[in-house]
């Protein structure tokens, strides 16, 4: 369980990532009506439930392709970016069409579920992640553009700088522990 | 108008031939009946009828013709191991043709527009499925064409034995099939033309209407070829398991090989067959498919009847059992014989049910275009859960539910294991090519279908080339949808996957996408503004850094497998320019915090080891190193910035500061002075080597090694070639640098003529493989000349370093004679030979030393001996009270210094107070007047050991003839010698001092100390005091006020001198270095005081003496060592001072305040105005003391009566200026708590004086005391107030300058003592 977190500048230059390794148990991810059922009847119609219910197909298939490319514990640090990257489309046609800063998990690729926060300054601050964990991400969120606001009142601190102040790793790891 | 479905979802028609017309179309050079037929798929115009009896018109209707037998044969293989094998041709397929594919799709224009040609191979491949599933019915046999010829013996026989040959299908194909007999009557037929229609007539008879008299030319000599759409390719049959297989279709393979299909058939020929299959659809086909539909709809909706829902939904509810496959009892079925039910269960063995009826007619109405029925049934099977899921979204209109249709349809199917199985693979890729080939492009790209991530979903983690091109489709249709990165992603992903297979032509191509991609930055909307506030270019791009280098190295071991080696080693070396310090942020980022999630394998090292070994392949193969030309190294070792020459003769110790502040020291002397310049000391000699220090930095997480560094040297004097021969450059020997280590390398250069050098660069051996030079230019400075300029950020022209090699022909050696460890004690004088000498060719006619600003030097003058020392104690001493700038000495020489000519020069070197220091002196000397000064440096250590500690202390003197006492106190620290003092001399501008007692002629022992004390009186002249205190406050007015400093000079003073001793002979230098003493200690004080005052202007600022202030000058000896010296104590200021520059620091105060827009400058003025007013300048003070003379022991008989007791109060005013009244109250109530124990004093008579007092003057007032009993009284209960008053004030009127009271010190003891006679 691990997530990964990038801040980047309005012009999409990345200034600070942070890898963080979850031990919270991931949240079953059964959808709420078949999990109401007993459970010798949901094995047969757990697929029928779902489609009647009409929900969360899209947890489905990001469990059943989970594992397809297994890049836990960020061995391939240029997969992760990429799939950063590559989240970057989805979250500017996302930015286009609501005016929230929690934009929620905008993308899945394989198993990592990208959900963004753009700030009114046009950061962007991208976590992929596994499970599902709305508020605990929008608490995240909230913490690290806190943080990041404290950073920008240094004169000093351009949106292009990268943030190396242990301040705000310290606390940024200490808020991913909380709440991720 | 129905829309055109995929050809998978057309009708199939297995046809079986009979022997006869296998070999009549051989015979015809024809190929096998359905490859005939199907060249005449898709019929155009065909109309269909629904349920409700509307008819559906169709463009075009597609059929699927096979050979029965291949059919039934390929039912009997396993699914998975057939869909491996699917899985395993395709991928042969496309591994075969990629490299052509690649090759003519890189030369298109558009690349992202046109249609790939391995897309376009997958899809047909995926379409040309036709082998019957078990869980669909797309593929199960719709209807079975029985063909014979007329050329059969009988061909009567011949359709009888087809209609009774057994079906040799498994359980689960669906055995709903029309029959159909077709007669093919060629004309070269034995059977005429009425023959063979009573066959005919026959043949319909007995097997039904569902019979077609086929009628063909078939000429002899086949007729020219007519070209034919492709056929779809299809699955080889198994050649392993079926060795018949191949003789059965060799066929097949030609259609894989001949790109253009054709048909040797005659147009006659051609009519006839298009009506045959025309009729066969309109007439046979479609009513039959219309028919079944609507029949089983009937069943259908019966069943969805309220009781039935009700009853099956129950028991779904209690899991009692799925729902029995209700098509298991087909009552009736039309056209269909009887012959072919019965024995085709006991053919497969096992009883798995075919589809579904229900599915059965949800595939007929889809087929036949009745999407209502189709879609309702559809619907209905997904709920049930068997399938329609991947039906649903080609028939109904697009909208997010598709989206879940398409998402639950692949979930279906992909189990919860990680492992795909081919076959769930290859339906998945079914799926998505059905998708994307039936929903138009426009629905499918569209924002609510996303259609390019079924794709994706489709592909899962299936790592077969079908999944990877899949990926690779995704790719390009987000790239349409203008989402490159996502592109970028999925075009990796796709190569990594394809790579896997081996397919690497594809590989490399999806990886050059995903780096184009990658390279183009997508436009973003920022205001312009936004680059301009962070000073930026938009073009500054830094993105992830590891998405290039995640692409560029499997590029790069890609093109190194496939023999592309020089491209290789580019794309290698490439990727160092994102190693971690260099560029990358984020890179830059990790390696400052603690990141555990690192890349744990280094990745610069495999870069590197990648290029090593790419490159040093390169090298084996070719050999040549004119191909290695434009390979240029990303990365910098060099650091210019840090980049110097060091020359031989600097390689003196000392701090470059203290060597500048030494030339300055020079230069503001001779300023004055004369134009001579001082030529810089930078310049090399010829013949004499010199060092360029080269600081090197390794950005890389892995250790480099930089093979045979050496210099790039331009001239202005000569060519590459004089270069050569004229400048020897050394080659160092191989530099390893270890991860992020900094390194300075020096590298010798010799030059045998002189000349201008530029150091243009450092040339090395990258990891002793690739040649490389970097430039040691510097960026000039910034340029702010122009409005341009400074709106446009430039910079002045690339910096390099330059040096001058000259001839040699004047130099200065100098050196110390003594050149051992040096230990002086604090003040001694030491003399110092120092040998000079010419090294050069030319003569020197003029030596100067320049020492540091504390060091304390003096040259002995040529004519001296060595015994010059005075005894005349000089009483007065005249000083210009100036704080003279260091001064360099000229040192004597007797003659011009010829070439090889020395000398040797006497030195006396005043030791201060530091512990340890450096003795660094410059000498600068030419040959005679008007030459330019050339400069050599000296420097020597010594250490500083303390022999005394000195302390003085003064306080106003009770005795009436002199007004303060001194006191000199004197302790030698050292462990083992005796110190001996032999003089101590005074030096004030207006205290006269003298010694109370002789000076003890005794050394002092170790840890002993003495004690001499001194009077000071003062001559009474304040004229000396007026004037220095008048200079004083009119240049602080100047510093205040922030004005121009004119450059006078203080007042002189006449110094008074005062002797211990009247015997001492005194050194010629020591007058010299008790001024340049008294220099240093002041400089020093100032700096410290007044840090923002320049010590420019410290001379005509500061005074350097204070009259008021009183200075000692010991003189000291150790005989056992050798040693004298003398020290200076200047730390007293006697006398009292009023606040000299309280008028202008109030009148500076009180002016009108000048903002000053920086913080800074308000700071530095109110610092500035707190030190003038602490200085000693300002100092002020109560000049007035009260003396008592106390310890008086009177006797009384106080039987007697009282004793009356005077008591005297002497009262003297210190200051030397102003006058001052004053008031004594005499009050014992005052008295100081110490004196607990005395009585306090009983004052009689007059308790109040008052009196005025002129400058330095004495008066004495007598008081009584009226003591009543014996006792100790004690003298402290008394006050006194004072008034300073102005001097010289118009009309002689008062004016109180200060006032003040004062009253015994708490700890005052003063008493008298009255004793009783009487008792006595």
């Amino acid at each position: 369980m691990s997530h990964h977190l990038f801040l980047l500048s309005p012009s999409d230059t990345p200034i600070y990532n942070l890898t963080h390794y979850s031990t919270k148990l991931p949240q079953p991810t059964s959808s709420s009506l078949s999990s109401n059922l007993p459970t010798w009847s949901t094995s047969a119609f757990a697929g029928t439930l779902t489609a009647l219910s009409g929900a969360s197909s899209a947890t489905q298939s990001h469990h059943v392709q989970g594992g397809a490319v297994r890049m836990g514990g960020g061995q391939d640090r240029h997969v992760i970016q990429m799939i950063a990257n590559a989240s970057l489309d989805v979250i500017e046609d996302v930015m286009r069409k609501e005016s929230a800063m929690y934009l929620k998990s905008v993308d899945k690729f394989n198993e990592w579920t990208v959900s963004a926060f753009v700030t009114p300054g046009n950061m962007k601050f991208i976590l992929l992640h596994e499970t599902k964990n709305d508020d605990g991400i929008r608490s995240f969120f909230h913490d690290v553009w806190e943080l990041y606001l404290k950073t920008m009142l240094n004169p000093f601190h351009t949106a292009h700088s990268p943030i190396r102040s242990i301040v705000f790793d310290t606390r940024v790891r200490a808020s991913a522990k909380k709440y991720l | 108008m129905a829309r055109v479905l995929p050809s998978s979802l057309t009708p199939h028609i297995c046809i079986l031939p009979s022997q006869d017309l296998e070999e009549l179309l051989k015979s015809s050079a024809l190929p096998s009946l359905h490859h005939i037929l199907q060249s005449f798929s898709p019929l155009p115009q065909v109309t269909t009828r629904t349920t409700a009896l509307t008819t559906v018109p169709h463009a075009s209707f597609a059929l699927r013709f096979s050979d029965l037998t291949e059919i039934e044969a390929a039912c009997r293989e396993d699914e998975e191991q057939r869909a491996t094998r699917t899985i395993d041709w395709i991928g042969d397929r496309i591994g075969k043709r990629c490299a052509k594919w690649v090759d003519d799709f890189e030369k298109m224009n558009d690349q992202d527009v046109a249609r790939t040609p391995w897309w376009d191979e997958l899809r047909r491949c995926a379409e040309g499925d036709h082998i019957p599933a078990r869980d669909e019915g797309w593929n199960h046999p719709m209807s079975i064409i029985l063909a014979v010829s007329t050329t059969a013996p009988n061909p009567l026989q011949a359709i009888t034995a087809l209609h009774s040959r057994t079906l040799d299908f498994p359980s689960w194909v669906d055995v709903t099939h029309l029959i159909y007999t077709l007669i093919i009557h060629p004309k070269n037929s034995p059977l005429s033309d009425e023959e063979a229609g009573a066959l005919f007539n026959a043949v319909r008879k007995q097997y039904g209407l569902h019979t077609y008299l086929l009628s063909l030319e078939l000429p002899s000599p086949p007729p020219p070829p007519v070209s034919i759409p492709a056929l779809v390719p299809r699955l080889p049959p198994p050649t392993i398991s079926n060795g018949s297989a191949d003789t059965v279709r060799p066929d097949l393979k030609t259609t894989q090989t001949v790109p253009l299909n054709t048909l040797r058939m005659s147009e006659q020929d051609i009519q006839q067959t298009a009506r045959f299959a025309r009729e066969f659809v309109t007439m046979n086909l479609v009513p039959w498919m219309e028919k079944c539909v609507i029949e089983w709809n009937e069943a259908y909706s019966s069943s969805r009847r309220l009781p039935s829902r009700l009853f099956s939904s129950t028991r779904r509810l209690f899991g009692t059992s799925s729902t029995t496959p209700m098509h298991a009892i087909t009552p009736s079925l039309p056209g269909r014989s009887s012959t072919y039910a019965a024995p085709q269960s006991s053919v497969s063995g096992s009883t798995i049910p075919p589809p579904s009826q229900q599915r059965r007619l949800a595939e007929f109405a889809t087929i036949l275009g009745d999407f209502k029925l189709a879609v309702a049934v559809w619907e209905s099977l997904r709920k049930e859960g068997k399938g329609g899921s991947d039906i649903l979204p080609l028939l109904i209109a697009p909208s997010p539910a598709v989206q879940l249709h398409v998402s639950h349809a692949l979930t279906t199917i992909h189990p919860q294991s990680a492992e795909l199985h081919s076959h769930v693979q290859l339906r998945a890729l079914l799926y998505a090519v059905r998708w994307e080939s039936t929903l138009t492009i426009g629905d499918f790209l569209s924002d609510t279908l996303e259609g390019e991530r079924w794709l994706v979903w489709a592909a899962g983690n299936a790592e077969e080339p079908p999944a990877a091109l899949l990926l690779a489709h995704a790719a390009l249709l987000s790239v349409r949808k203008n989402a490159r990165r996502r592109a970028a992603l999925w075009y990796f992903f796709a190569a990594n996957r394809l790579e896997k297979c081996g397919i690497k032509p594809l590989t490399m191509y999806f990886l050059r996408r995903a780096h184009e991609l990658s390279i183009s930055r997508p436009d973003k909307l920022l205001s312009p503004s936004f680059w301009m506030s962070e000073n930026k270019q938009p073009s500054d791009f830094e993105g992830f850094d590891a998405v290039m280098s995640g692409i560029e190295h499997p590029l790069g071991r890609l093109l190194y497998t496939t023999g592309d080696v020089s491209g290789a080693v580019r794309h290698f070396l490439g990727l160092l320019r994102w190693s971690s310090a260099s560029s990358s942020p984020l890179a830059q980022l990790s390696s400052h915090t603690v990141d555990i999630a690192k890349d744990p394998s280094n990745s610069d090292q495999v870069f590197l080891e990648d290029f090593q070994v790419a490159i040093s392949h390169l090298k084996s193969v070719s050999g040549e190193q004119a191909r290695l030309a434009d390979v240029k190294l990303p990365l910098r070792f060099v650091v210019p910035s840090q980049t110097c020459v060091r020359l031989a003769r600097d390689s003196v110790e000392g701090e470059q500061s203290e060597w500048e502040t030494r030339e300055e020291i020079w230069s503001s002397f001779w300023k004055h002075r004369g134009k001579e310049k001082l030529e810089r000391s930078g310049n090399a000699a010829v013949e004499e080597a010199f060092w360029v220090d080269i600081t090197l930095h390794n950005p890389l997480e892995t250790e480099v090694t930089l093979a045979n560094p050496t210099m790039i040297v331009e001239s202005s004097s000569g060519d590459a070639a004089w270069i050569r021969d004229n400048i020897a450059i050394e080659t160092t020997k191989d530099t390893i640098l270890y991860a992020n280590e900094s390194r300075t390398i020096s590298i010798a250069i010799k030059a045998s003529k002189p000349a201008s050098l530029v150091i243009t660069g450092v040339a090395y051996d990258f990891l002793g493989l690739l040649p490389t030079v970097e430039s040691l230019a510097r960026r000039g400075r910034r340029l702010q000349d122009t409005p341009q300029q400074r709106q446009t950020i430039t910079y002045a022209p690339d910096e390099f370093l330059k040096l001058n090699v000259e001839e040699a022909s004047q130099e200065l050696a100098v050196a110390f004679v003594d050149d051992g460890p040096l230990v002086l004690a604090e003040g001694e004088c030491k003399r110092m030979k120092l040998w000079i000498s010419n090294a050069g060719s030319r003569d020197i006619g003029e030596v100067w030393v320049v020492p540091g600003p504390e060091d304390q030097l003096w040259i002995q003058p040529l004519d001296s001996g060595e015994g010059s020392a005075t005894g005349i104690a000089w009483k007065t001493w005249r000083s210009d009270n100036k704080v003279v700038p260091p001064r360099p000495y000229s040192i004597p020489l007797a003659e011009k210094l010829v070439a090889a000519g020395s000398t040797e020069v006497t030195v006396v070197l005043h030791a201060g107070r530091k512990q340890k220091q450096n003795l660094s002196l410059l000498f600068i000397y030419r040959e005679a007047e008007g030459s330019p000064f050339h400069c050599t440096r000296v420097t020597r250590s010594y250490e500083v050991v303390q022999c005394l500690q000195i302390s003085t202390a003064s306080h106003p003197s009770h005795s009436p003839n002199h007004s303060f006492s001194l006191s000199l106190d004197l302790t030698n620290i050292l462990s083992s010698s005796n110190v001996e003092i032999d003089q101590v001399t005074t030096i004030s501008a207006n205290w006269t001092c003298s010694p109370l007692v002789e000076l003890w002629p005794e050394p002092l022992r170790p840890s002993q100390s003495t004690r001499i004390l001194f009077s000071a009186t003062s001559a009474g002249d304040c004229t000396s005091v007026n004037a220095v205190s008048a200079f004083v406050s009119r240049k602080m007015t100047n510093v205040l006020h922030g004005q121009v400093i004119a450059p006078d000079d203080p007042p002189p003073l006449e110094l008074l001198c005062g002797h211990v001793s009247q015997t001492f002979a005194y050194e010629p230098f020591v007058a010299h270095f008790i001024m340049d003493a008294r220099r240093i200690a002041v400089s020093r004080t100032l700096a410290q005081s007044h840090p923002q005052i320049p010590t420019s202007s410290y001379p005509s600022i500061f005074p350097l003496y204070n009259p008021l202030s009183v200075d000692f000058v010991i003189f000291w000896k150790i005989p056992s060592e050798q040693r004298f010296g003398h020290i200076l104590v200047s730390e007293i200021a006697l006398g009292a001072s009023h606040a000299v520059l309280r008028e202008v620091l109030e009148g500076v105060e009180s002016a009108k305040v000048k903002r000053s827009m920086y913080a800074e400058t308000q700071r530095e003025k109110t610092e500035m105005l707190q030190a003038i007013r602490d200085s000693e300048w300002n100092a002020e003070m109560n000049p007035v003391v009260v003396i008592v003379k106390d310890g008086l022991v009177r006797e009384h008989d106080f039987s007697q009566g009282v004793c009356m007791v005077p008591v005297e109060f002497t009262i003297r005013n210190h200051s030397l200026s102003h006058p001052s009244r004053f008031v004594l109250r005499l009050d014992h109530r005052q008295q100081s708590s110490v004196c607990r124990h005395h009585f306090p004093a009983p004052y009689c008579g007059r308790t109040t004086f008052r009196g005025l007092l002129a400058p330095l003057q004495t008066t004495s007032v007598l008081a009584q005391l009226c003591a009543t009993r014996p006792g100790t009284y004690a003298l402290s209960g008394w006050r006194l107030e004072t008034e300073v008053g102005e001097p010289d004030t118009e009309g002689g009127l008062w004016q109180v300058r200060h006032r003040y009271e004062q009253r015994a010190v708490t700890d005052d003891l003063s008493s008298i003592v009255v004793s009783d006679l009487s008792r006595l």
